[in-house]
Parts: structure tokens; C-alpha cells; sequence
């Protein structure tokens, strides 16, 4: 009953066409642009703002890169934290080689890098697919693990492998503190979403959604498998590749090329299958769900009085975690964003039954 | 004489690998699951093994004994409770499923107080031994995984080719619903394939263990066994084997003549200095990769195109 669209007619294409039809809808997402944009920094003290929903941001923008991937073009990728330390480090390297080169424009050259470096990595992908190319994706990750620790030139011959960024300054206000560090990073994830909606919604996305489900009739029908493979590599490449650069500029603000290892492959894995494939929501539900989870586990153990040590306390959390995804993965393998779209089926016909 | 050397070890370090991707194929086989936690059964093995000798005093085989059993055991229980629920969903939901088995299993071991998260040696018999044969110096650890891996693959062969069970697991593979119709008890036969694939991981473990040593880690050397059975064709049991040699030695010749060769005349090339030193861990998938570019079907596998 809420959420019935009944009475909102559309007479103009552009109503039609939009991204939220529903009022319901557009009044939802205004209600958290504005809570998030004004609000947020006012009420929020410095450990929420920088140490949850900073990584929040940047990891949802990185899953969402994943879930156009994977999601959408239906090519499993495992390496996907090889393409952020691809940004990561382009990004590095193009504000310390070229004078005067402002963070912005760095990014957006690192997302290109991180794009090119995908394509090439891609490239099996025109022959393989499934679980093959997942194997050829762990080359990509290992392959970088490898450069950027080996290759001096990457870390600018640190001695000890790790980089570091000075402070951040965009058309000349500085980024340094938690409240413009998160606007920052909440702009871009906002423009990279809006972005990404409409890409998934027009003439590339379906094509993208036609290989994933049967490629064999894609390709019949006259869509170049090719194209759309390699397309969806370089965008899903670029975006992670900028939230690479995120992550190492505004998050760590210095790491070593650990920072970029398999684990974090997984983790972004575990983001896009949680919260669903194939859907843009779906990639903030599980970056929220992987985010948030540890911390709320470290403290249940104190909040129902069970006294734990630290090291039993993590440990035990690195259990539930992986038993909570499996249970997850049992009992809704669609992840977050179906279960989100079945409350919304049913918020229209509350209070009726049916 | 040094290349020789370097190639049995490699060999070794291979049977290993062969061992983890006959366990994946094996579960590939019959379940078409690709299972991302053979490296985790196998560290739980090594660990299951390491207290039987050690907390309750078992001799070496019976410990050995001991460990199959479990294992096996596990893994049936394990594909009983978590795995045959979710069979039906796409197949990226079961891996990313094996890959949080994987983490459950690791997170587990580390909870263990004072046990998990140190590193163990496991008394074998044979510790620390060297043979020195032909003016070569053979480590006896490294024999025993050779000749383990033989006498395993002898055993699981008799099985496949003359043991009721084996033939029923052949057939259960091939052709599901024929199985099926021809009074198999299939979902009887996964969860054995699961039990054998444990068991055969939990060998490797106890083979690995006095090499690398008893710790929560190890399973990331399972990680390697991918290569190995895209090299060998994921639809066969010899393949995964051989495959798992070929990745073997192919990664201990690497890295050892790669930097040996190429450093200097790639530093003069390209002005830098050149050090092509760590490049072990993505040979593997490299040698994969090149694989499925010329050969997809690996070099035991049977040919399936889909041409678009």
C-alpha cells in the first residue's frame, strides 16, 4: 500500500526513461542523499567517519566495479585487487612524475591504465569462460603481486616496497580531515553510481546482460562478443582501478603492494555475492555487510558480558564471518539486493496478503 | 647434476600439487563443483595428523590410518550439510560456498588456543634423513611424497578400474541420470567423492607437512593446485597428476634458471636493473594460462567446444 505506483502517469518520454519511476523511489533516495551529504558529517565523530564509512564507500565503489563484471557480463574475475594496486600505483606514479598534476585528473589516468591493464588481462576471456577464466584471472593478481614488489620502478626504488602520498588538495581545497576526506570520496562514489546506472540500463548493459545468459544466441542475434567482453572488462577495470587509487591515497595514505593481495580478491567477492550479482544496489548491500560485520562482531562477544581475550575474540570472528557467509550463500544465494526487491514486492500489497 | 636436482624436487613439490587438484577434479567429476577448499582440507588434515601423533600419542601409521578416516569422514559430513543444499544454485555461488568453507575451516584452526596460530613439525619416522645416491643428495621427505604419490594413484586406479564403487563414480560422472536410472545411488556417490577427495587431500597434508611444517597457512599452497588440473584437463584423474608435476617442476626450474639466465642480458637491454627473482608464484598461472589459450582442454581432458 505504500509503495503502489497507482496514479503516477508518465506523459513525457523523459518521465518514463528515468531511473526512478516511482515517487516512492526518487522521494527514498533524496531522503539519503540528503541525510548523507549534510547530515552525516555534522553528526558523525571522526572513528565512524574514517574508519567505517570511508572503506565503505571506496570498497562499494570498488564491488560495483566487480559486479559489472561479474554481475552483469557474467566473466568471474578473482583478480580484482590487481587491477586496484594497477590504480593505486598508476596513480602514485602520475602525481610524482608529472609536476603539478592535480588528484583528479590522476585518477582518471589511473582508471585508464587500471581499464588497458584490464583489456589485456581480458583477453582469455574471448576463449574461455566459467571457472577457466577465474584461473586466469588469479594470474593477474599474482602477475601484480609480483611487479609491484619486483619492479623498482613502480614503488619509486623504495627500499622498503611500501609508498607513501603527501596530503590531497582538489581546485584547491584540502582534503585532510575525515568530514572532506568523506565528501570526497562520497561525490565520487555518487557520480561513479550514477554512472554505472545508466551504463547497466542502456544499449552496452544489455548487451552485456545477453553474453552472460547465453552467448552463443547473443552472438547469433549480432551482438560482438568481443566487444562487449572487452568492453566490460575496461569499464569494470577502470572503476576498480579509481577506487584503488581511493583506497591508497585517501584510506591508507600509505601502503606496500600486500595491501592489494588475494584476500582482498576474495573480500570483494564475498562483497558482490552478498549483495547480489547483477545488481548496482546490490554491490552497497554487501560492501556494508563485510564492512560492518567485523566490527559489530568484536563487539557482541563484549556487549553480552562473555569475557574473551583480543586474540580468541578476532580469531572467533574470522570464524563466525566465514560461517555467516556460508550460511548466507545456503539459505539466499541471490544475496541482499533480492531480498531488498522482495520487501519492496511486498510493501506494495501491505497490509493485503495478496 | 644441479638441474637434476632441482628437477626431483620440483617433481616432490608436484606430487603435491597433484595430489590437491585429483582431490578437485575428483569433486569436479562427480559433482561439477569446482571445490576452492582442498588447500584448507588438506591444512586440516596436516593438522588432524599432527594431534593424533602428538596429543593422544598415536605411532606414525597409525596416526596416518587415523587421519584418512577422519578426514574422509569430514568430508562427507561436509558435503552433506553444506553442499548438497545448495547443488541446484549457479556455480559461482557453490565456489564462492567452497572458498567460505575454506575461511570457517582456517578461522577455526586459529582459534585452537596456543596450537592454531603457531608452527608445528610433525614426527615423522623419516625426518631429517638424506640419501645420497649417485652423487646426488636426496631428501628422504621428498622420496616419500614421490612414492606415496605412486602407491596412491596405484590404489585409486585398482579402485576406478575394478572395484564396484569406482566404476559406479565413473558412471555417476558421465552421465548423471542414466546413473540414476540404472539403480546408482548418486547422491550416496558425491558425498563418497567428497570423503575420497578429503582423504586424498588429507595424504597430502601429512605428506607436505614435514617440508613446509604444520600451520594455519599451508592451504594457500592449495591455491597452486588450479594450474595443475587446467594443465592436466579438468576431466582427468591421471591429468591432475601429471599436471601436477609439470607445474612442479616447471615452477623449481623457473625460479631457479629464469633469474639465472635472463637478469643480466635483460639489464643490459633495458638499461634498469633487472631482477626477475620471486617470479614462482605467478609462473604456475602463466604456464595455465598458455595452456588454455592453445590447449583448453588440457592435456588429458576431452575436447569440448563452443564456438561463438
Amino acid at each position: 500500500m505504500l509503495y503502489r505506483d497507482a496514479g503516477q502517469f508518465k506523459d513525457t518520454y523523459s518521465a518514463d526513461q528515468q531511473i526512478f519511476p516511482i515517487r516512492q523511489d526518487r522521494i527514498g533516495i533524496t531522503l539519503v542523499l540528503l541525510f548523507a551529504f549534510p547530515v552525516v558529517p555534522v553528526i558523525g565523530n571522526q572513528y565512524w567517519l574514517s574508519a567505517i564509512l570511508i572503506p565503505f564507500l571506496i570498497s562499494a565503489l570498488a564491488a560495483l566495479g566487480l559486479n559489472i563484471l561479474t554481475g552483469y557480463a557474467g566473466q568471474l574475475s578473482l583478480g580484482t585487487a590487481a587491477f586496484m594496486a594497477v590504480g593505486a600505483f598508476a596513480s602514485y606514479n602520475f602525481v610524482l612524475r608529472v609536476p603539478g598534476m592535480p588528484i583528479l585528473v590522476s585518477f582518471v589516468l589511473a582508471g585508464i591504465m587500471a581499464a588497458l591493464v584490464g583489456i589485456v588481462f581480458g583477453l582469455p576471456s574471448l576463449r574461455i569462460k566459467g571457472f577457466y577464466l577465474a584461473v586466469a584471472t588469479l594470474a593477474a593478481q599474482f602477475f601484480a603481486d609480483w611487479a609491484f614488489l619486483r619492479v623498482p620502478y613502480f614503488t619509486n626504488d623504495s627500499s622498503s616496497g611500501s609508498v607513501s602520498v603527501a596530503s590531497l588538495s582538489v581546485f584547491g581545497l584540502s582534503i585532510e580531515s575525515p568530514v572532506s576526506k568523506y565528501l570526497f570520496c562520497l561525490t565520487i562514489v555518487c557520480v561513479f553510481a550514477l554512472l554505472a546506472k545508466n551504463l547497466v540500463r542502456g544499449h552496452l548493459g544489455r548487451e552485456w546482460m545477453a553474453i552472460r545468459d547465453m552467448d552463443v544466441a547473443a552472438a547469433v542475434i549480432g551482438i560482438r562478443p568481443v566487444y562487449a567482453k572487452l568492453t566490460a572488462f575496461a569499464v569494470s577495470s577502470f572503476i576498480v582501478g579509481v577506487a584503488g587509487a581511493l583506497w591508497g591515497f585517501v584510506y591508507l595514505g600509505s601502503w606496500e603492494p600486500a595491501a592489494f593481495s588475494i584476500d582482498r580478491s576474495f573480500q570483494l567477492l564475498f562483497m558482490v555475492i552478498i549483495g547480489g550479482l547483477g545488481s548496482i544496489m546490490g554491490s552497497f548491500f554487501g560492501a556494508a555487510f563485510i564492512v560492518l560485520l567485523p566490527l559489530f562482531l568484536s563487539q557482541v562477544p563484549h556487549l553480552l558480558g562473555i569475557p574473551l581475550t583480543v586474540t580468541v575474540a578476532s580469531h572467533l570472528e574470522f570464524m563466525i564471518f566465514g560461517s555467516l557467509i556460508v550460511f548466507f550463500l545456503v539459505v539466499e544465494p541471490h544475496g541482499l539486493a533480492r531480498l531488498w526487491s522482495t520487501a519492496k514486492e511486498k510493501l506494495r500489497l501491505w497490509p493485503f496478503p495478496h | 647434476m644441479q638441474a637434476l636436482q632441482i628437477f626431483i624436487s620440483g617433481i616432490a613439490q608436484g606430487c603435491i600439487y597433484g595430489l590437491v587438484a585429483l582431490g578437485l577434479v575428483l569433486i569436479y567429476k562427480t559433482t561439477e563443483t569446482v571445490s576452492f577448499a582442498q588447500g584448507e582440507l588438506m591444512m586440516l588434515g596436516a593438522f588432524a595428523g599432527f594431534a593424533l601423533m602428538t596429543l593422544l600419542g598415536f605411532p606414525f601409521w597409525l596416526a596416518l590410518f587415523a587421519t584418512i578416516v577422519v578426514m574422509a569422514l569430514f568430508g562427507i559430513a561436509l558435503e552433506r550439510i553444506v553442499i548438497r543444499p545448495i547443488l541446484g544454485q549457479p556455480a559461482f555461488s557453490l565456489v564462492m560456498l567452497t572458498i567460505g568453507i575454506g575461511y570457517v575451516a582456517r578461522g577455526l584452526v586459529t582459534m585452537i588456543p596456543a596450537i592454531g596460530t603457531e608452527t608445528h613439525t610433525l614426527p615423522v619416522p623419516y625426518k631429517d634423513q638424506i640419501w645420497n645416491l649417485a652423487g646426488l643428495v636426496l631428501n628422504v621427505e621428498q622420496m616419500v611424497v614421490i612414492a606415496a604419490t605412486a602407491v596412491l594413484s596405484a590404489l585409486l586406479y585398482l579402485l576406478f578400474r575394478y572395484s564396484k564403487l569406482g566404476i559406479a563414480m565413473q558412471a555417476a560422472s558421465q552421465n548423471q541420470l542414466a546413473a540414476y536410472y540404472m539403480g546408482i545411488p548418486v547422491k550416496r556417490l558425491n558425498g563418497i567423492a567428497w570423503g575420497l577427495a578429503s582423504a586424498v587431500a588429507a595424504v597430502a597434508g601429512l605428506l607436505l607437512a614435514p617440508i613446509t611444517f604444520v600451520h594455519a597457512n599451508m592451504g594457500f599452497i592449495g591455491l597452486k593446485a588450479f594450474p595443475a588440473a587446467v594443465v592436466g584437463g579438468f576431466s582427468s584423474l591421471p591429468g591432475a597428476i601429471v599436471g601436477g608435476l609439470i607445474i612442479g617442476a616447471s615452477e623449481k626450474l623457473a625460479e631457479i634458471y629464469i633469474p639465472q639466465f635472463l637478469n643480466a642480458p635483460l639489464t643490459e637491454a633495458m638499461g634498469v636493473s633487472v631482477n626477475l627473482a620471486g617470479l614462482e608464484i605467478w609462473f604456475p598461472y602463466a604456464l595455465a594460462l598458455a595452456f588454455l589459450l592453445i590447449r583448453p582442454e588440457g592435456l588429458f581432458g576431452e575436447k569440448h567446444i563452443d564456438r561463438v
